[in-house]
């Protein structure tokens, strides 16, 4: 076949006739058209050593310092036994402040003319005592001393002098009393208790560490003797230098092993009825009508 | 006759916490990994080490005793005796360490009668925020009832 004989446009077709087909793989760049990426920095270079792998390690413990192999950092120091020795043998207290008692009853939450006592303020739902954790009731403080306006009867667990002193001016009564774990635990939540068909408790002696404080008049104790305390009311308004007002409150005070004030312990009181029934049984009769309280061992 | 393992136990010496290989990389044993859980109450337990050496006021922070104030006294002057009985005072960080090592309890405000620490739970003329991002106070306890300016009022410094 001679050149003149064929036009270009049979030329170009015999060469795609002759050329092997199209496939994927010859649509590729030419070698050195692109390139890969370059080594930026150093730390790219792992060769197997991640950043990830160091994040994801075991870390040493809690206070561990690097120089110090031998014992984490909170063992550098001294023991101290003032410090948490005795944890489970105090006795801890809810504060109570008299301005936040005077705004409890400011407010409505409790009602001055009639006694305060630890359920009264538990029903409020403001306070949360578990005795569990040795939780043994309220401390009434002596924030807002100087200016607190109601009479009031109540009877907290701890009291400050300027606290006592402060209720007594406004003509008010405190008592100091113990509970212990199981009739706080009734007093606390009254209608938890009664639900459960529980008897209510005496209310045990306090422990020996306790009873020194219950039994002096200054404290107002509920174990010592109402001269004592009518003597110590006197000595407190003279030293501090206000006068006792006349009026006294006549609400009858809880006998030394009573828990509610209006139901004999002893008693199980039901919800649904609205009945209080007594012991019946004579052994149980003479044991919760006897005005000793038990003792108590802890 | 003793036997090798009773000769092995009496030879045996106390062994360090944390065995040091010989290229500086500490190997520490598993048990001091974690925070400690009990297995049969399914609960975090509070680092006894810490409830020993520490203790944790009521504002958050953490005082210790000053280490070494029983060493060779008779060398030291004057004003290391009498300050060498101070507790010191953690810095934030450590006291945020040892809350981690604590449970609730050890966590909650608690107040007793006559308490010897009591000047020491509250803080003066601090003005960081009183409360945290949840609304509670960081370092005074919570009256109830109670608004702001009455609050200062009564307790000015907690």
């Amino acid at each position: 076949m001679s050149q003149a004989l064929r036009s270009a446009k049979e030329r170009a077709f015999q060469i795609v006739e002759k050329a092997s087909r199209i496939r994927v793989q010859d649509a590729r760049d030419n070698i050195g058209a692109r390139t890969t990426g370059r080594q930026l920095k150093k730390g790219h270079n792992q060769m197997g050593h991640t950043q990830g792998a160091l994040e994801r390690a075991a870390k040493p413990p809690l206070g561990w310092i690097w120089g110090d192999f031998f014992r984490p950092w909170q063992r550098m120091y001294p023991g101290e036994k003032l410090f948490n020795a005795d944890i489970n043998s105090r006795r801890e207290y809810i504060p109570l402040s008299l301005i936040e008692l005077a705004r409890l009853i400011d407010l409505g939450w409790i009602n001055p003319s009639r006694p305060i006592d630890v359920s009264a303020l538990c029903a409020t739902q403001k306070f949360q005592i578990n005795p569990k954790i040795r939780q043994y009731g309220f401390d009434l403080t002596e924030e807002g001393a100087d200016s607190f306006p109601y009479q009031i009867d109540i009877e907290v667990q701890y009291a400050t002098q300027s606290a006592i002193a402060a209720v007594e001016k406004a003509g008010g009564r405190v008592r100091t009393a113990y509970y212990d774990v199981e009739s706080l635990e009734a007093a606390v939540n009254p209608k938890a208790w009664f639900e459960k068909g529980k008897v209510i408790p005496k209310r045990k002696a306090p422990p020996a560490s306790l009873i020194e404080y219950y039994m002096d008049a200054k404290n107002r104790g509920y174990l010592s003797e109402e001269t004592e305390m009518e003597k110590e009311r006197q000595l407190s308004a003279d030293v501090r230098g206000y006068v006792l007002p006349d009026v006294k409150v006549s609400s009858a005070l809880k006998s030394i092993d009573q828990v509610f004030h209006g139901i004999p312990s002893g008693s199980v009181v039901s919800l649904a009825d609205k009945k209080v029934f007594a012991p019946k049984n004579e052994l149980h009769r003479e044991y919760y009508n006897r005005q000793v309280s038990d003792k108590l061992y802890s | 006759m003793l036997t090798k393992a009773v000769m092995t136990s009496l030879c045996a010496t106390r062994q360090a916490p944390v065995n040091v290989a010989a290229r500086g990389i500490a190997n520490i044993p598993a048990h001091e990994y974690h925070i400690r859980f009990d297995q049969r109450v399914g609960r975090k337990r509070p680092a006894q080490d810490v409830l020993d050496r520490f203790k944790r006021l009521n504002n958050g922070m953490w005082i210790h005793a000053h280490p070494g104030r029983h060493k060779l006294k008779y060398m030291k002057d004057e004003t290391w005796q009498k300050t060498s009985l101070y507790y010191e005072t953690c810095t934030k960080e450590q006291c945020e360490i040892l809350d981690k090592l604590m449970t609730p309890y050890w966590l909650r405000q608690k107040h007793y009668p006559n308490d010897p620490y009591s000047a020491y739970h509250v803080r003066h003329n601090i003005n960081s925020p009183r409360v945290d991002d949840r609304g509670n106070f960081v370092r005074e306890r919570k009256k109830i009832l109670m608004d702001d300016i009455t609050s200062q009022r009564f307790f000015p410094d907690c």
